[in-house]
């Protein structure tokens, strides 16, 4: 059922998308358009890639992502996302969360097969 | 070249977008809007140049500007206030549910205290209907009464074998130890014994099994 298929799903996603956003700006800082790509490339974490701007403007607001302009060698310079030190402390709070969350989940779902 | 498609095609989904953002507050909307024409201007500068195919899966891509405005009205709801630190952060007391526990467990062994226990057991917020009726029912009148109950139900049980048993009037409350009931021969005494066990035991499962739950529930509520 598509239908089934995408409710539960965004409903994950609404959970877990801020943090893939923190995650993916753990090593290096990344300008808006990238982000937003390599979001979407990751198997049904994005539908509609305009709604991950809200998402960014809120996490500047919180404070854990920051902004910096930078020229680009072609066309207007652009805003690129880095995390913050509470960025990290979120990210590292969340992935020791998901892990626990993860195998209790698993360990109550039946076992895939093989 | 088709840069006036390209551009009538921008202009129109920007428009669209706009127009969707008066639901917003005007900084976010203003934001927003910047936003989305920066992704756009990013993608059209990108090295496959800009041709209307390009421009309108990268569009469709975006997704639609009701879904947009939509996810941001959700995030432009007050922000927590930035860098919560969690050990500071305060959880919800489960003060009552604790005081619920204790006083239809322990508390039952003095006058009314099992009583308490259920005012505050049905006050919280925390436990569902069917868990309240669960702590209720489990056992009524707490470990106390029913130790005193099974004191004398033993005994009771006791005197319906061949032996004397001047204690048929213990319900009242009085005090009776196992001691004193009836240890006569046959199934009965056993049977009190287990029921004993049984009304010491399964409310303090009870109980461990309600503070669990309300513990997990103001945890989830967060500070």
């Amino acid at each position: 059922m598509v239908a089934a298929e995408t409710r539960s799903l965004s409903q994950l996603r609404r959970g877990v998308l801020e943090y893939c956003v923190l995650s993916l700006l753990s090593d290096t800082s990344l300008y808006a358009f990238d982000l937003v790509r390599r979001l979407s490339e990751a198997d049904g974490m994005v539908i509609s890639e305009g709604t991950i701007y809200p998402l960014l403007s809120r996490l500047r607001r919180e404070g854990w992502v920051s902004t910096t302009w930078a020229e680009s060698v072609e066309g207007p310079p652009r805003r690129y996302y880095s995390l913050t030190p509470a960025g990290e402390r979120a990210l590292a709070a969340f992935t020791a969360d998901w892990r626990r969350f993860r195998d209790a989940v698993d360990a109550l779902l039946p076992e895939e097969a093989t | 070249m088709t840069n006036s498609t390209v551009d009538r095609l921008v202009n129109h989904y920007l428009a669209r977008l706009d127009d969707a953002a008066q639901a917003l507050p005007p900084d976010r909307r203003t934001e927003l809007l910047a936003e989305i024409r920066e992704h756009i201007d990013a993608s059209m500068s990108g090295g496959t140049g800009a041709d209307e195919a390009d421009v309108r899966t990268m569009l469709d891509r975006l997704g639609d500007p009701a879904d947009i405005v939509a996810a941001a009205l959700e995030d432009s709801l007050p922000a927590p206030p930035p860098n919560p630190d969690p050990s500071l952060g305060r959880r919800p007391g489960i003060g009552l549910e604790v005081g619920a526990v204790v006083m239809l467990t322990v508390g039952s062994l003095i006058p009314l205290g099992w009583f308490v226990g259920v005012i505050l057991l049905w006050s919280s917020g925390l436990w569902r209907r069917s868990e309240k009726l669960l702590g209720t029912l489990i056992v009524p009148g707490g470990p106390g009464l029913a130790l005193f109950g099974g004191a004398a139900a033993a005994s009771w049980l006791g005197a319906a074998q061949p032996c004397v048993g001047p204690v048929t009037s213990t319900i009242s409350g009085q005090i009776v130890t196992p001691a004193q009931a009836c240890t006569g021969s046959g199934l009965a005494p056993a049977l009190g014994v287990a029921l004993l066990l049984f009304v010491l035991i399964a409310p303090i499962v009870v109980a461990i099994v309600l503070l669990n739950r309300a513990r997990g529930r103001a945890a989830l509520v967060g500070p």
